[in-house]
């Protein structure tokens, strides 16, 4: 077991290594456009020279990649050209709330993927299968954004139940806290099943199909028997590893959602970031952000790992 | 039996649906200047922010344009970034997928490395990322999730081109001399391209929602011009006197990406039976 | 719910007539076409054919298990008396895995990956008998130990791809034997596993059939071990059987020419001497047997009134064939 955890988070840390280049090269993609963001379009070429010099992007891009590597491995993401303050404890302040959002979501969309989508591997090609194939299909094209929009449309403005945006934390008030988290969790969980939805259904349907399966039957067990102790975990095991795929969709719509509700997350601190045409800001916000989705899949790569016995005692040599 | 009929009846309807869609779509994208009444640039501040009515169908906007005219023409852009954004990914993508494929070893493996951390980041994330440097406009964004879709498009062209390559006819062109750039053309080309196609329908889906995502953002198409995403990112300001903006755009989107995805999935349906139920 | 008492008087199984069709986009596909046999107290009664012939579909209607899109049309299964085509699926599933045990091929695909061998193995013991966990583990240790495993306790710990192939086709024998079954259907229990650990697993069988005195309904297309292993056999071609009596008789007189092709085709029972003649052609498919005799196309004795149903022949006591050219010393040699 120690040696399934420790190969995956071997694996990880030079995940991260890529993923912070990958960042550092896209935000650098065009030449000299941080100076003339900050500095805006009638910036003398002089201001633009001194900015650079001042903030070091005039060096070549591994001297400055690896000098923000250092400062971030120190956990100094930078500070913002805008304000001076530093980016790293604004992105630690914000942090639970993109966490909690994100957790929520994730919640609703398995608590509505796992159950259907295996109810509709075991009516296979029946009603229930294709009431549920449909309404995959249909989530699945909403987007999570025109979503929100109409809930609070309906909810919000019309039913008057919950309110269309603002946070309060979770320790401060947890009711009102929740009660601001019921649109943006839905909205983001919702669109998010959808796929979760059919990957369990694929899993479960291969399961069902196979000769373990019809040993139970052959055993006269049960169909909830035959689902519970038989079908469930090893269908588990696939979903999750494809399913992981679905946090940076799920990650993705964090963005979007905070600046729908207005809540402080490191998501709308991307969109500040990219308004404000704010270098440290950005990057730092994406890479945590990147880093939180890495992190996750990893997570759920180990934990499937973990539910395999076939991973997790190879067979010796010599049997 | 007739269940099993019933299904698959279900199947061609909705691989029907979803031609149905994107014909639409694309239909308004082409034709937009004659099915439109109104140009979707005409002020008429008179009629500002007025519900569906006789004169303009689907209501005006905050300045009095016709939402109908709107949606019509908003489709260009929809059309336009998903064509140009699946042709870039497409294009880059296979060429890295087939020479990973074809060259094998060490060059394989960095180049699928790369592609699999690229396939990781939130797509959003690296299309705002990338747009930071090369600028926050329409054309910007059809490059940048170009980009983003290159990994897709090369793992499954690295797939098809491996499988292809154990084919016999590689080995019997080889054998003749054929140059190795004339194997990849005539031989192998035409086995990716099939599956390829599944996947760009999926992808057309995926381009239109993420452009109207950076268009919401106000990342992407900038106003006046038209799109769903910043028609929506509009309505947003407005839900509570007119509500039409925002559900107009958004259904239009949706119907859009619906349609999208029917046809893939369809296509795969079709083309590749065994990898279905 | 209180089964009726054992009937060891009568036959353990009995299927008369039976007829199994499909509905497949080519047409109708009657893959079982009046199938009757019958299986004794105590019997190792051997159904051998090529794959394709019914043997299977047979063997998983007797459990009450054909897969979605099988049709019985017709005919009677009888186990122990009782009729399984009468039952509700409930009693169905109470007798499966107690009354009647399905040992299937692979055995590494038929178990549960994620579950401990020891658990599988006691599992009926759960399912049928209500038994608590613990109890049910410990006889699953008894039953690898009866299955010769070689260290039961450990082994029954451990998890399905830790064992070798013979361990877990054992392990499969023991899970069928946990509520001492009157029928053990084993479909090519032995066909995915080399020579030496074949003999030890059929070694295992027999004394099964010893100690406990279960019938054992044995599908193979090997006949080579159907020579040395059962009492009876039927030979199936295309869905229908054509031949059946004591294996011995079968052997030294052959009196269809499948059966005799079977013969000449099969190394071990041949002898070394001769040359292996393979059977030419191929079995017809189920939507487009030829009229009359199935065999007729690929049978080197095939003469005009085969073009018509073939009619049952007795060759001697309990061994009849279903040819029109039954018996002749032709077909024999």
């Amino acid at each position: 077991m120690a040696r399934l955890i420790l190969t995956r988070l071997a694996l990880f840390v030079p995940t991260l290594f890529a993923a912070s280049v990958i960042l550092f090269i896209a935000i650098n993609v065009v030449p000299g456009s941080a100076a003339r963001s900050a500095l805006g379009v009638d910036a003398t070429p002089q201001a633009i020279m001194r900015f650079e010099a001042s903030n070091g992007l005039n060096r070549p891009l591994a001297v400055q990649y690896t000098e923000w590597l250092g400062k971030a491995l120190r956990g100094d993401l930078g500070t913002s050209f805008q304000n001076r303050v530093p980016v790293a404890p604004e992105i630690l302040k914000r942090l639970p709330t993109t966490l909690e959002l994100a957790i929520l979501a994730f919640l609703l969309a398995n608590a509505i993927a796992l159950p259907l989508g295996a109810l509709a591997a075991l009516r296979h090609r029946g009603t229930a299968d294709i009431a549920i194939s449909t309404l995959a299909t249909i989530l699945g094209a909403i987007p999570s954004f025109w979503l929100a929009t109409l809930l609070v449309l309906i909810f919000s403005l019309r039913l008057k139940l919950l309110p269309a945006g603002g946070y309060t934390p979770f320790f401060d008030n947890p009711r009102q806290n929740l009660t601001q988290m019921i649109l943006p969790a839905v909205s983001l969980g919702l669109v998010s099943s959808a796929l979760l939805l059919r990957i369990m259904r694929t899993t479960m349907l291969e399961v069902l199909n196979s000769d373990y399966i019809r040993t139970a039957h052959a055993k006269g067990a049960p169909e909830w028997i035959v689902i519970t102790r038989h079908a469930l975990r090893n269908a588990l095991i696939p979903y999750l590893t494809v399913g992981a795929v679905e946090f940076g969709f799920l990650f993705g719509g964090v963005v979007v959602i905070e600046d729908i509700f207005r809540l402080p997350g490191i998501g709308s601190l991307v969109l500040v970031g990219i308004i404000n045409r704010d270098y440290p800001v950005l990057l730092g916000s994406a890479l945590v952000i990147t880093i939180i989705v890495l992190f996750a899949n990893m997570l759920v790569d180990t934990f499937a790992g973990l539910l395999d016995p076939r991973q997790l005692r190879p067979r010796e040599a010599g049997r | 039996m007739s269940a099993f009929a019933d299904y698959s009846v279900r199947r061609h309807g909705l691989l029907t649906l979803g031609v149905a869609l994107v014909a639409m779509v694309v239909l308004s994208a082409v034709f937009a200047p004659w099915i439109a009444p109104y140009s979707p640039y005409d002020l008429d501040v008179a009629v500002m922010l007025e519900g569906p009515s006789r004169a303009h169908w689907l209501g005006t906007d905050e300045l009095g344009r016709d939402v109908l005219s709107r949606t019509i023409f908003a489709a260009q852009i929809s059309v336009k970034v998903a064509l140009f954004a699946v042709g870039v990914g497409l294009t880059g993508g296979t060429i890295i997928g087939m020479l990973a494929a074809y060259c094998g070893g060490l060059v394989d493996m960095v180049l699928m490395r790369l592609m699999e951390l690229l396939f990781s980041f939130p797509a959003i994330l690296l299309a705002v990322v990338l747009m930071a440097s090369l600028g926050t406009n329409v054309l910007n964004a059809m490059l940048a999730i170009g980009i983003i879709f290159i990994p897709g498009f090369a793992r499954l062209a690295r797939a098809s081109t491996l499988s292809a390559l154990q084919q016999q006819y590689v080995e019997a062109a080889r054998s003749i001399g054929m140059s190795h750039s004339r194997i990849i053309m005539r031989e192998l080309l035409p086995n990716v391209v099939t599956p390829l196609l599944v996947e760009a329908a999926v992808a057309f889906a995926y381009a239109v929602l993420l452009e109207s995502a950076l268009s919401f953002l106000g990342l992407g198409a900038q106003p006046p011009e038209p799109s769903w995403g910043n028609m929506l990112n509009t309505g947003r300001g407005f839900m509570a006197q007119a509500p039409w903006l925002s559900i107009v755009p958004g259904s239009a989107l949706f119907l859009c990406v619906l349609g999208f995805n029917l046809l893939g999935d369809g296509l795969r349906d079709m083309l590749d039976p065994h990898l279905r139920d | 719910m209180a089964l009726p008492p054992r009937d060891r008087a009568g036959q353990t199984l009995e299927i008369r007539d039976l007829s199994i069709a499909f509905s497949t986009p080519r047409g109708h596909a009657r893959v079982v076409d009046n199938v009757s046999l019958s299986i004794g107290a105590g019997e190792i009664v051997g159904v051998i054919g090529e794959s394709g012939s019914g043997k299977t579909l047979t063997a998983l209607a007797a459990l009450g298990m054909l897969p979605r899109g099988a049709r019985i049309e017709s005919g009677r299964i009888l186990l122990g008396g009782e009729s399984l085509l009468d039952m509700t699926e409930r009693e169905r599933r109470a007798m499966r895995g107690d009354r009647v045990a399905y040992i299937p091929q692979d055995a590494l695909r038929s178990l549960n990956p994620t579950l401990r061998v020891g658990v599988q193995v006691g599992e009926p013991l759960v399912v049928h008998r209500a038994t608590p966990w613990n109890i049910a583990k410990r006889k699953g240790v008894d039953l690898l130990a009866a299955v010769h495993l070689r260290d039961p306790e450990r082994q029954a710990e451990e998890y399905p791809h830790q064992f070798s192939g013979g361990m877990q086709q054992r392990a499969m024998i023991a899970m069928g034997l946990c509520l001492e079954p009157q029928l053990l259907i084993a479909d090519e229990p032995t066909t995915a596993l080399d020579v030496t650990v074949q003999a030890q697993v059929l070694q295992l069988v027999r004394e099964i059939r010893r100690e406990h005195g279960t019938s054992i309904f044995f599908i193979t297309h090997d006949l080579g071990v159907v020579a040395d292993f059962c009492d009876r056999v039927y030979v199936m071609y295309a869905g229908a059987i054509v031949e059946e009596g004591p294996v011995d008789r079968i052997f030294e007189r052959p009196s269809h020419p499948y059966t005799r092709g079977l013969l000449r085709a099969t190394p071990a029972v041949h002898g070394s001497k001769e040359a292996l003649v393979p059977i030419p052609g191929q079995i017809p498919l189920a939507t487009e047997r030829p009229e009359g005799c199935r065999f007729v196309d690929r049978c080197a004795f095939a003469i005009a009134p085969c073009r018509s149903p073939p009619p049952w022949v007795e060759i001697e006591a309990n061994h009849r064939a279903l040819c029109v050219r039954a018996g002749e010393a032709e077909i024999a040699a």
